[in-house]
């Protein structure tokens, strides 16, 4: 069985728009290569946007620049 | 009337010089400013021969009108009310292209009308132009313009809807020259 990483973090409130409270950050080895970033308004529910980049640390930045996510922020998932 | 004619042309020559993506200012600008000037003309002429003019605007809608054989009257009445139409229309199309660029001004992740995958893949090609290649993993599906600047994804898990409220969709995604993401646009997939 393929592990694969997976975190979440919570979007500071004031940098919350759209509606956009959490953020998913997901390695997708199998498909890609890459790495996806979720953004929720609930994570019981599908995801409002995703986007694709090609490292962890690039997506980690577009979360950081994007919704003032830091590194301390992300909590794992698996 | 002059005045308003000269007001009208200024307001056109602005929005020819104003910068918008989709364009719609510089049909509605050119539509006012054209039909500004024509209204300054008739205006200075209704004010050196002291008698009413009409605009080459309704002259041209009026002169037609009786040439198919319309009354005169009615001919003018109609020539009148386009010149009140032709005011009004570049207005519509100039507040038009003002919501369609507001709508999504500074918003990066939006979602397109839904297409379906050969329509979405003709897109493709424009949006990338020639040179485009293919980025992660090979056969990722997500491919990167030359410039670097535009990218089209779709990916396995895209297309099979396994993430995300919309389903199946591909992305049309646009960045800055320093790689920060400007536009994300989600197009959900139909099939038929």
């Amino acid at each position: 069985m393929k592990t694969y990483n997976r975190f979440i973090a919570e979007v500071p409130p004031v940098r919350q728009e759209q509606h956009i409270r959490w953020l998913v950050l997901e390695e997708d080895l199998e498909n890609t290569g890459g790495w996806y970033l979720y953004g929720h308004q609930d994570l019981n529910e599908g995801s409002d946007f995703d986007s694709w980049h090609q490292t962890r640390p690039e997506a980690q930045r577009e979360a950081s620049t994007r919704w003032g996510v830091t590194e301390d922020d992300w909590k794992s998932d698996v | 009337m002059a005045a308003g004619g000269v007001g009208e042309a200024t307001l056109g020559a602005g929005l020819l010089l104003t910068l918008e993506p989709t364009g719609l200012t510089k049909i509605g600008g050119g539509a006012l400013f054209l039909h500004g000037a024509d209204l300054t003309a008739a205006g200075l002429k209704q004010l050196w021969i002291n008698q009413s003019v009409q605009t080459f605007t309704s002259q041209i809608v009026s002169g037609g009108l009786i040439t198919t054989g319309v009354p005169s009257p009615y001919a003018n009445l109609v020539g009148g009310l386009t010149e009140i139409g032709m005011a009004t229309l570049p207005i519509g199309i100039v507040g038009k292209a003002g919501v369609a660029a507001r709508g999504t001004k500074g918003i990066i992740d939006v979602t397109s009308k839904p297409r379906i995958l050969d329509t979405a893949l003709v897109t493709a090609e424009k949006w990338l132009k020639p040179g485009y290649t293919e980025i992660g993993k090979p056969g990722s599906g997500v491919y990167r313009s030359a410039d670097g600047l535009r990218q089209f994804r779709m990916s396995a898990t895209d297309i099979g809807g396994g993430h995300g409220k919309i389903g199946p969709h591909v992305h049309f995604e646009k960045f800055s020259p320093t790689g920060e993401k400007l536009k994300n646009i989600h197009t959900p997939l139909i099939f038929p």
